[in-house]
C-alpha cells in the first residue's frame, strides 16, 4: 500500500514540477523572446547547413542535382585516398601551421616580452605592429605578390641583388617556397594581435613572484624560465589552439596571392573545398572535404586541451 | 684623470646605466621590427604618388618618394573593373556605397540582437538556461567552412543569391558579440535593475534605457570588431553576392588586383603612364576608413582583444 501511496504523489509531485516548469517558463517569455532571434539563426544558418551536408557528403551532387552514389563512402574514399590534392593540401597547412605557430609566436612571445619592460611608448609600437591586422586581406595579398614578384626588378628581388649580390629568385612560382612565403605574411599581419595577447598574458602575473625571485638571487633568464613560462601556459594554449585552427582554415591568403599554385604547392582545405563546391559545382565532394578538415580540427583541438592540462588552464 | 676614468668605469657598471642602455637596445629592436611591418605601407604610399611615366622595372630601389602626384587617386574613380557591368560610376566606388549598406544594416542589427541575446544570460534566470548556453558553444568548436555550401544551395533555393540577405541574414546574431557584451553587462549590480522595475519598468526598458547605455563599452567595441571583419570580409561575398551590380569593395578590388599580373615586370603601361600608381591608389583609398576607425578607437579595440581573447 505505502508503495503505491508513494508512487502517487510522485506522480503529483512531477505534476506540480511540470506546472511550474510552465509557469517559470511563461514568467520568463520576455527572456525567450530576446534569445529566440539568436537560436533560429543558428538553427537556420548552421544546425540546418551542418546536416543537411552531412547528409549530401554521402551523395553525388553537382550542380545542384542529389544522385545516389554507387558507395555511400565514395566522396570520403576519394577524398582520403584517390584525390592527391586533399592530401597535398593538407600537407601544406600543417607546414603552415608549425611555421606560423613557431616562428611567428615565438616572435610575438619575444616583443610581449620587450613592450612589456619598456617605460615609455608600449602604447605606439602596439598601435605600429597592429596595423596589418586592420588591412584587407585583398591589400595585403596583393602588396605582398608585388613584393615577391619573380621578375629580377621586383622589390624583394632588387633588395637582395642590391645587399647582397643575389640572383633573382621566382618566390611564388617555386613550389618549394611558397607555402613558407604565405607563412611569413601571416605572421607579418598577425604579429600585433598575438603580442597584445601575450602582453595580457604577462600583466596577469604577480609581480610579488618576480620581487621574490629576485630577492632569492635568481637571474632575469632563470626568472623567465622558472616563473614566466610556467604561468603563461594558459596563454600558450589559448594561442596554440586558436592558431592551428585558425591556420588549418587558411583560405585568403593563398586565394588572393596564387590561386594554390603552382601546381598545387600552395592549396588549402578550405581554397579545394571553394574549387570542388563552388568553380567545379562538385557539392557532394566538398562537403565530404569540409567535413573530413572540421572531424580533424575538432579532434586536434580535443587532444591539444589533454596534452596541455586540464580545462582549468583555458578558464 | 684616474678619478674620472674612474667614475667612468662605475658609471658604466652603474644600475642606472644598465637600466638605460637596455631601454634603447629595446627601441632600437622594436624600431626595427616596426620598420619591418609599416616599409610595405610606406612603400605603397610612396609607389602611389609616382611621376607619371616612373619605371617600376628599374633595377634600382628608390626608398624615397619622387613626385606628389595624386593622378592615380582620381583615376582609380573612373577605372573599369574587368567584369563589372558597364556602368558609369566606377566599379571600386559602387562597392563603397554597397559595403556602407552593409556596415549600416550588419553593424546595428547585430550589436542590438547580441546585446538583447546576452542580457538575458547574463541578468535572466530562465529554465535551460546552461543547456541553450552550451548549445552556443559547440558553434565555436565546430568550423563554420561545412556551412558555406549548405547556405549557397538553401540561399539559391530561396532566392536570395546574390542579394544582401544572403549576406546579412547569418550576420545579425554570433556568438563572439553575446559573449564579449554578456562579460560586460554581468558586472552591472542587479540592484540598479532592482531600483528600475521597482519604479514600473518593463523588461524591455530596462535592457534599452538601463542596461544598454551602460553596456556601451562592450557594445561599442563589439560593433567595431564587426566593422572591420564586415569592410574585410572577401569570403562571404566572394560566394553570396558574386554579381558585379553588388560587389561589395573588396570583391571589386579583388577583381582590381586579380586583372595586375607582377610576374611579367610591373610596369607595362597605360596611356597616361599610372597604372602601378593607379593600383596603389585603390589598395590604399579602400584601406583609409579601417585605418582612420583603428586610429581612433585602438583603445577599445585592445581592450577587446585582451577580453575575449582570454577570458572569451
Amino acid at each position: 500500500m505505502s508503495v503505491i501511496r508513494g508512487t502517487q504523489s510522485n506522480k503529483k509531485r512531477v505534476e506540480i514540477r511540470k506546472k511550474t516548469l510552465w509557469r517559470s517558463i511563461w514568467k520568463e517569455r520576455f527572456t525567450y523572446l530576446i534569445i529566440a532571434p539568436a537560436f533560429l539563426s543558428y538553427l537556420i544558418f548552421f544546425f540546418y547547413p551542418i546536416g543537411f551536408a552531412f547528409v549530401t557528403s554521402f551523395t553525388r551532387f553537382d550542380a545542384f542535382q542529389i544522385q545516389a552514389l554507387p558507395n555511400i563512402f565514395d566522396n570520403y574514399h576519394r577524398a582520403i585516398v584517390r584525390d592527391p590534392l586533399a592530401k597535398t593540401s593538407l600537407l601544406n597547412v600543417f607546414k603552415y601551421v608549425v611555421i606560423t605557430l613557431g616562428v611567428g609566436q615565438s616572435c610575438a612571445l619575444i616583443l610581449a616580452l620587450a613592450l612589456n619592460s619598456l617605460k615609455r611608448g608600449t602604447a605606439f609600437y602596439r598601435t605600429v605592429y597592429y596595423f596589418p591586422m586592420i588591412t584587407s586581406v585583398v591589400t595585403i595579398a596583393t602588396i605582398f605578390r608585388w613584393l615577391f614578384g619573380s621578375d629580377p626588378s621586383a622589390p624583394i628581388n632588387t633588395i637582395l641583388r642590391l645587399l647582397f649580390d643575389m640572383e633573382p629568385i621566382r618566390w611564388l612560382w617555386e613550389s618549394k617556397l611558397v607555402i613558407p612565403i604565405i607563412a611569413v605574411i601571416a605572421i607579418w599581419c598577425g604579429l600585433g594581435f598575438n603580442t597584445i595577447i601575450w602582453m595580457a598574458g604577462l600583466k596577469a602575473i604577480p609581480p610579488e613572484y618576480y620581487e621574490v625571485a629576485r630577492i632569492d638571487g635568481a637571474s632575469n633568464w632563470r626568472q623567465f624560465w622558472s616563473i614566466t613560462l610556467p604561468l603563461l601556459k594558459p596563454v600558450m594554449l589559448f594561442q596554440v589552439v586558436m592558431g592551428f585552427i585558425g591556420g588549418m582554415k587558411e583560405f585568403g591568403l593563398p586565394f588572393v596571392l596564387t590561386q594554390g599554385g603552382p601546381a598545387g604547392a600552395s592549396t588549402t582545405p578550405v581554397l579545394l573545398v571553394y574549387q570542388y563546391g563552388f568553380q567545379n559545382l562538385q557539392m557532394g565532394y566538398a562537403s565530404a572535404l569540409a567535413f573530413l578538415l572540421a572531424f580533424l580540427l575538432i579532434i586536434a583541438s580535443l587532444v591539444q586541451f589533454r596534452i596541455y592540462g586540464k580545462s582549468e588552464a583555458y578558464d | 684623470m684616474t678619478i674620472l676614468s674612474q667614475t667612468k668605469t662605475e658609471l658604466f657598471k652603474s644600475w642606472r646605466f644598465q637600466q638605460g642602455f637596455g631601454q634603447i637596445l629595446l627601441y632600437v629592436i622594436l624600431s626595427f621590427v616596426g620598420f619591418f611591418i609599416l616599409f610595405p605601407f610606406y612603400y605603397m604610399v610612396v609607389s602611389s604618388l609616382r611621376e607619371p611615366f616612373y619605371n617600376f622595372d628599374r633595377l634600382t630601389l628608390d626608398l624615397l618618394p619622387s613626385a606628389f602626384n595624386l593622378a592615380g587617386y582620381i583615376k582609380i574613380f573612373s577605372t573599369q573593373v574587368p567584369g563589372a557591368e558597364a556602368k558609369s560610376i566606377s566599379a571600386l566606388l559602387h562597392g563603397f556605397v554597397n559595403t556602407l549598406f552593409l556596415e549600416a544594416t550588419i553593424v546595428i542589427g547585430s550589436t542590438f540582437l547580441n546585446a538583447l541575446a546576452a542580457y538575458a544570460f547574463a541578468k535572466r534566470e530562465f529554465p535551460g538556461k546552461q543547456f541553450l548556453f552550451s548549445v552556443l558553444l559547440v558553434t565555436i568548436i565546430l568550423p563554420g567552412e561545412v556551412t558555406l555550401l549548405p547556405k549557397y544551395v538553401m540561399f539559391h533555393k530561396v532566392g536570395l543569391l546574390g542579394t544582401f540577405w544572403a549576406l546579412i541574414l547569418p550576420s545579425l546574431t554570433g556568438v563572439f558579440g553575446i559573449f564579449l557584451i554578456r562579460q560586460f553587462m554581468s558586472t552591472i549590480p542587479d540592484a540598479l535593475l532592482e531600483a528600475a522595475r521597482l519604479d514600473g519598468a518593463s523588461e524591455f526598458q530596462v535592457v534599452t534605457r538601463l542596461v544598454m547605455p551602460l553596456a556601451i563599452p562592450a557594445m561599442a567595441t563589439y560593433a567595431l570588431f564587426t566593422f572591420l571583419g564586415v569592410w574585410n570580409d572577401l569570403m562571404g561575398p566572394l560566394i553570396f553576392v558574386n554579381k558585379p551590380g553588388k560587389w561589395t569593395l573588396q570583391l571589386a578590388l579583388y577583381y582590381f588586383t586579380a586583372s595586375y599580373t607582377f610576374q611579367y615586370g610591373s610596369a607595362y603601361q597605360d596611356s597616361e603612364g599610372i597604372r602601378m600608381q593607379t593600383l596603389f591608389a585603390g589598395l590604399i583609398i579602400s584601406a583609409l576608413p579601417t585605418i582612420l576607425i583603428f586610429v581612433i578607437f585602438q583603445r577599445q579595440l585592445v581592450s577587446g582583444i585582451t577580453l575575449t581573447g582570454l577570458k572569451g
